[in-house]
């Protein structure tokens, strides 16, 4: 496996509502997602060099307060080829949900935890494609069971391949 | 996060090393939780003369004006629930002010002339009895300079300042600790003082600026600008790209 992207705060990007505050703890830069309401954010890049076979994608995250239950993560791709027909500027192409397994969170809050998330539907993403990437919390637990309080942090997302 | 203003004691602002009346800009991504009559959102004055202002209309708030010292002159109707880049700017001969929502495609501005006082608090809010605001406020950047409608343009995409040059402070306000939340991250040393019970609110939907790390097999190609925070204290345009 290789790394290809690292994505932190940052350089997230939000949808106009439901999405992650964009905040510290302790001065680390953090993307808090909310425990009630499922919020989205997205990374845009352009697909790299190099880039092959089935993608993974590495969360870490940190509980705020919850020092029990479960989170569940979903993530999409949407890639776009040069000669695409996809309007960018009204329409968005993301690839069908792919959901982390419902996670046991750490047993003290602030302490790390990695969630993996296999990108089976990666949108037939190819080196030089415009791309962005997709991340929610199913907070509702409407496709993976979410039962942790209180915000989750994610502190920075690792895009790998399979090279 | 943000800074959530909601009270008649609530502001957060500056009374020293104030910039020029004539020369200043000063921006803020503002959030209405209510409409409040003759609210302040953004200011510089002096107490008991005058000044220039952005203040909701008398009659039910809902819109805001940019008032030159003589004459309010209207702005857009605010929408409640919404975020909205703001900024109020002076050349020395004409005073202005902006509106946009993170959905609008372009800014509503305003415009006035000047007035004659000396400077000696600029504020975000204003602990007016009769002139607060319910606002949450967020991205707060002031520069020593009037800057262009295509330098606010850039300024409106991101957190992080594109004009850093006669830049005067510059207070994101994402700090989850409300005490860090007006913090100067300028490397100015101008902190934004805390007036009255302040709280921390919700964030702008914008992005902060920074860049992916991309990994190709031969290089590192672009440098994360996601530096540690004592870093950004001393930040300089070159460091992030």
């Amino acid at each position: 496996m290789s790394t290809r992207c690292v994505f932190t705060p940052f350089n997230a990007e939000f949808p106009a509502s439901n999405y992650p505050q964009l905040t510290l703890s302790n001065r680390r830069p953090v993307l808090a997602f909310d425990a009630t309401t499922d919020e989205t954010c997205y990374w845009t890049s352009i697909a790299p060099q190099g880039l092959t076979g089935a993608l993974t994608l590495v969360v870490t995250y940190a509980m705020a307060s919850a020092t029990s239950g479960t989170v569940g993560l979903q993530a999409q791709i949407e890639a776009i080829t040069d000669g695409d027909s996809v309007d960018t500027d009204s329409a968005t192409s993301f690839d069908a949900v792919n959901n982390s397994a419902s996670t046991t969170v750490p047993a003290t809050a602030g302490f790390i935890d990695q969630i993996t998330i296999t990108l089976t539907n990666a949108d037939s993403i190819a080196v030089a494609d415009y791309f962005r990437l997709s991340l929610s919390r199913d907070a509702d637990g409407s496709a993976v069971a979410d039962t942790a309080t209180g915000d989750l942090f994610v502190l920075g997302v690792e895009l790998r391949d399979a090279a | 996060m943000g800074v959530r203003i909601d009270a008649s004691a609530d502001y957060l602002g500056r009374a020293t090393g104030l910039p020029s009346k004539d020369a200043f800009t000063m921006a803020a991504w503002v959030f209405f939780h209510s409409y409040r009559p003759d609210s302040v959102v953004l200011t510089i004055f002096e107490s008991g003369v005058g000044g220039y202002f952005i203040f909701t209309d008398s009659t039910t708030g809902d819109q805001p004006n940019v008032y030159d010292g003589t004459t309010p002159t209207a702005l857009d109707i605010a929408s409640l629930n919404t975020w909205y880049f703001m900024y109020l700017r002076s050349n020395g001969t004409n005073t202005s002010g902006g509106m946009r929502s993170v959905t609008a495609s372009a800014f509503t501005t305003a415009s006035g002339g000047t007035s004659a006082f000396t400077p000696n608090q600029m504020r975000f809010g204003n602990d007016d009895a009769g002139f607060y605001s319910n606002i949450t406020i967020a991205g707060m950047k002031i520069w020593d300079a009037h800057l262009s409608d295509a330098e606010l343009e850039q300024e409106y995409m991101t957190f992080l300042p594109h004009r850093f040059a006669d830049l005067h402070l510059w207070a994101p306000a994402i700090d989850s600790v409300l005490a860090d939340a007006s913090d100067d991250w300028s490397g100015n040393a101008r902190d934004l003082t805390q007036g009255g019970t302040l709280t921390l609110g919700e964030s702008p939907p914008v992005s902060w600026g920074g860049l992916p790390l991309l990994i190709s097999p031969l290089v590192a190609a672009v440098a994360s600008p996601s530096l540690p925070m004592s870093a950004l204290q001393a930040v300089k345009r070159g460091a992030f790209f």
